[in-house]
């Protein structure tokens, strides 16, 4: 029944399990950011399931409209605080990531071959050194 | 110009189902042009019992639309955002390991042999100047300032929660003894 189909929409609107699939709406017009325009997508979606949901009651219609909107008012908080906490998590995550695939290039690239350098350079001098003082010793006995 | 604005598909599915006979081009513009209308509208968001019922219809479902659409939208956000989330999860848990590989098991044993060569060069050039050679004429020679100094490195201690909780009992111990 159409009637039904708000009541489904709100209560699925609630369901963060629903499936995270997408369809492109194709805008004739482009109003203002993705943000908006989605938004001003929705605002008319859900008017126009009010509109084929509406019976020919008035009462009966301000009783739907009224719990629906108790419904979503029910679950704005809820969502609200979900994407700030998702988003806020997501970015830290973000953000700590690029700052240690910074410490690791610089480690790696830079100061992991560096010592390499720096080790095949001492024990080359440690060889010559070495190798000096034998000599040394040898002419000092000789 | 026309733009691609995605939307849930489930949320679409329901739109379809409430206009089947209606081709999506019209019911595209049909949205726009009721979305477009309503938030253009002043919002009322006191709704009194006293009103005429077509008003109090119409004030309703301004409301729900926009209160619907806010929910709806960002619904979607955390919905879509879920394979950016575990992105970011995955790609810091990977640095994290790497970092610490590298700081625990790679970038001190380099360190630590590197201190000891720097010293055990010190301590022959001490040997040859004691013996009478002067270590500046033997090659090859080091250009310490582009050396990376690590005479005064120690290899970090990773602690773990057991010895950490130890340590804190052993403080509060002591403080306690007379």
């Amino acid at each position: 029944m159409r009637g039904d189909l708000l009541a489904r929409f709100v209560r699925e609107l609630g369901d963060a399990t629903v499936a995270p699939g997408t369809v492109a709406v194709d805008l004739p017009e482009a109003p203002g950011s993705d943000d908006r325009a989605r938004f001003l997508v929705y605002v008319g979606l859900v008017d126009l399931l009010a509109e084929a949901s509406m019976p020919d009651d008035g009462e009966e219609a301000v009783r739907i409209l009224s719990s629906s909107l108790s419904a979503v008012r029910s679950i704005q908080p809820t969502f609200r605080f979900a994407l700030f906490e998702r988003s806020s998590l997501t970015e830290s995550r973000e953000l700590i990531a690029r700052m240690r695939g910074k410490d690791i290039a610089l480690t790696s690239e830079w100061m992991l071959p560096r010592l390499r350098r720096d080790i095949d350079a001492y024990n080359a001098r440690i060889a010559g050194l070495r190798a000096a003082l034998e000599l040394g010793l040898e002419e000092g006995s000789g | 110009m026309t733009r691609l604005i995605e939307i849930l598909a489930s949320d679409w599915a329901i739109l379809r189902e409430a206009f089947p006979r209606v081709d999506e081009p019209e019911l595209t513009a049909r949205l726009l042009e009721r979305g477009g209308a309503i938030v253009e509208r002043s919002i009322e968001e006191r709704v009194p019992e006293g009103l005429p019922t077509e008003e109090r219809v119409g004030r309703l479902r301004d409301l729900l639309a926009r209160k619907a659409a806010g929910v709806a939208v960002h619904r979607f956000e955390i919905l879509t955002g879920r394979e950016r989330a575990a992105r970011a999860e995955e790609s810091e848990q990977e640095t994290y390991e790497t970092y610490l590989e590298l700081e625990k098991d790679v970038v001190p044993p380099l360190k630590l042999e590197a201190k000891v060569l720097r010293a055990e060069v010190r301590n022959l050039e001490e040997e040859a100047r004691r013996r009478g050679i002067d270590p500046g004429g033997i090659e090859p020679r080091i250009d310490w300032p582009n050396t990376l100094s690590v005479d005064a490195y120690e290899r970090p201690q990773y602690e773990t929660n057991e010895s950490r909780r130890r340590a804190v009992v052993e403080f509060f111990r002591k403080a306690g003894e007379p």
